[in-house]
């Protein structure tokens, strides 16, 4: 159960940053960098939980996981304040 | 933190452009940004335990949505 | 307030659909001369807008089933709806920016005078100018 919800979450993220990545590119528009990195942040970030849950027992992501996730959230913060105009 | 100050961006996105996506995407993150919090604050859990998972999966879903819909309103101008 | 004059489906359809108000009155304009063709110079002079804008709206226009084309050189332009839901859609354009002219126009400022539309333009799956 746990595994099937965080796998949807990691390909909504991957569905989100592989569209917004493919605008940055045919556009020059930053936010879509941001955003798009941020989801690829997320998508690894629900990678990593069912990773560290299921997969690894020996080594605890947990640091890793916040890590990830904050500095998705806050790429993507630096994204809306200077480049969303 | 980072998640509730993302969603309230998105609020104002949707404030000026009347676009719902963003509006979707703005619950999305603030709902994100709740997960964190009772995960910060609450030592003892982790992300595997019903309450998150299933928040996560709500704005999960909410984001899913509004790519769909954002999605559909383009086909209604040429299906119809 | 303002917003709440426009029916949500058409406020809708215009954040979607329309870029700015000089494509709405072009397409408005065409539509109330049915029989009529248009190339993009009649038109951005009527519009008085220049005529690379107005290229670029009527190709957008055709694109997206509003209009239909006559011709190569130049390309004229014509009203013709894809669908008959398209049809009565317009009409129901046509109503609204007649009634509530200020409210219209101020939903289509908004959405250009800031590039984040194109944020949520990134998540079509088929790009809007076809």
């Amino acid at each position: 159960m746990v595994i099937l919800i965080y796998t949807l979450c990691a390909l909504t993220a991957l569905l989100c940053a592989a569209m917004l990545l493919r605008a940055y590119r045919r556009s020059s528009y930053q936010l879509l960098l941001w955003g798009g990195l941020c989801f690829v942040g997320l998508t690894l970030h629900s990678c990593l939980v069912i990773v560290d849950k299921f997969i690894i027992y020996y080594i605890d992501f947990s640091t890793w996981r916040l890590v990830i996730a904050l500095l998705s959230m806050m790429v993507f913060l630096y994204g809306l304040i200077w480049d969303a105009e | 933190m980072a998640a509730f100050t993302i969603g309230l961006f998105f609020l104002r996105f949707w404030k000026k452009t009347h676009d719902r996506f963003f509006l979707y995407f703005a619950i999305a993150f603030t709902l994100e940004g709740i997960v964190r919090t009772l995960l910060g604050l609450d030592v003892g859990s982790n992300e595997s335990e019903p309450l998150f998972y299933l928040v996560r999966l709500v704005s999960f879903v909410l984001i899913l949505i509004a790519i769909i819909d954002k999605n559909r309103e383009t086909r209604r101008t040429s299906v119809k | 307030m303002p917003d709440d004059l426009i029916p949500e489906a058409i406020k809708q359809f215009l954040i979607e659909n329309i870029d700015s108000i000089a494509e709405l009155e072009g397409l408005l304009l065409l539509r109330s001369n049915p029989n009529e063709l248009w190339s993009s110079n009649a038109l951005a002079q009527r519009l008085y807008a220049t005529q690379e804008q107005i290229e670029n709206v009527l190709a957008r226009l055709d694109t997206l089933g509003f209009l239909a084309t006559r011709g190569d050189n130049p390309t004229t332009y014509f009203y013709k709806p894809r669908s008959t839901g398209l049809a009565q859609v317009m009409d129901q354009i046509a109503e609204v920016y007649a009634k509530y002219l200020i409210a219209v126009t101020n939903l289509i400022h908004a959405k250009s005078e800031t590039r984040i539309q194109e944020f949520a333009d990134a998540f079509r799956l088929r790009k809007k100018d076809g």
